[in-house]
């Protein structure tokens, strides 16, 4: 037997065994930090169209019962959404924002359930305009608060809603050898005040 | 082997491959790192807009709660530790200190009171903390 073939193999097998595991580590690492952002990305998206929402509840509305529902997952409510599509003066818009026990078909995550929100630009007259949005969320949930900071659902006190999502990414970034998917998760909670509904 | 240059080759190859991974995974680490603190500071801004919105919602016969030295300055027992809970059924909680400050800014307005609020929040999770300050003017007639 020829040592040096031997030592040669040996030590090349040692070679290939770091370059598997160097290349397993970087693929994970890579799958981890992709779904994370992909995650992270997914939230602020929806958080922009949110809060864009919240921030004009009751503007330009005309009225003062600008909430239609309110509760712990289903928020309606009246206010002037986009500058620049008024036909008329009080050209308000209604929006929905509804958290179903829906599981998602969409995403591989068992925990996923779709977050809707319908736009109606036109609540007052045109039918079958809704721009209806869904949006795939871990959890969703809603409360109201009076300008005291207590908790309410008479929805011509409220002044503050809290908000709080949970997202986790659609697809694990890692799965161990018993079948146990981990995926990531990201949170945002928050206490909006309209400026609509301050005074 | 054939001789002694062989292992020499051999050895140095193994370095450079060890520094190539080393420094992989650092930079992996790093990538982790910056997710994980830029979620953190995601939630860190909300709390801090949270107490930036409740001294916009004070009304105009309110200024005492942003005069320093009044018996009702709101910041007297600042800085505050916040736990915040997460989840379907509060499963995930996140610890922060809030620090924040009221100062009259001085200039010569017959009119108007300005004053700088100033809201810094800080997460000890992570090594080093993370930490966002926000400011806001909030403007009382005189």
């Amino acid at each position: 037997m020829n040592v040096g073939i031997v030592t040669s193999f040996v030590i090349g097998g040692l070679m290939l065994i770091s370059v598997l595991a160097f290349n397993n580590s970087v693929m994970n690492s890579t799958i981890e930090t992709t779904t994370s952002v992909i995650a992270q990305n997914k939230i602020d998206d929806l958080v922009t169209v949110l809060t864009n929402d919240i921030s004009r509840l009751g503007y330009n509305t005309g009225t003062a019962d600008n909430f239609l529902i309110n509760t712990g997952t289903t928020m309606k409510f009246k206010g002037d959404i986009f500058d620049g599509d008024e036909t008329k003066n009080l050209d308000y818009d209604v929006v929905e924002w509804t958290f179903s026990n829906t599981a998602a078909g969409s995403t591989t995550n068992p925990n996923d359930y779709i977050l809707t929100r319908t736009w109606d630009p036109t609540p007052n007259g045109g039918t079958g305009d809704e721009e209806i949005s869904t949006y795939t969320v871990t959890h969703f949930e809603l409360k109201y608060f009076n300008g005291q900071g207590q908790a309410t659902t008479d929805p011509n006190v409220i002044k503050q809603i809290e908000i709080e999502i949970v997202q986790e990414s659609g697809e694990p970034y890692y799965t161990n050898r018993a079948g146990e998917a981990n995926y990531y998760r990201s949170v945002w909670k928050r206490t909006i005040i309209p400026n609509n509904l301050m005074f | 082997m054939s001789d002694y240059t062989d292992i020499i080759y051999l050895s140095a190859a193994m370095i450079i491959f060890s520094m190539l991974t080393t420094n992989t995974a650092k930079s992996f680490m790093n990538t982790s790192d910056t997710v994980v603190r830029s979620d953190i500071e995601y939630r860190a801004i909300a709390i801090a807009q949270n107490e930036i919105d409740q001294v916009k919602l004070l009304s105009r016969d309110s200024e005492q709660v942003l005069k320093s030295g009044s018996n009702s300055y709101k910041y007297t027992n600042y800085p505050r530790t916040i736990i915040e809970s997460y989840g379907s059924s509060d499963q995930y909680n996140d610890q922060f200190t809030m620090e924040a400050t009221s100062e009259l800014i001085k200039e010569n307005d017959l009119l108007v009171n300005r004053y700088l609020i100033t809201v810094k929040v800080i997460n000890k999770s992570i090594s080093p903390n993370v930490e966002v300050e926000l400011k806001y003017i909030k403007a009382f007639e005189k």
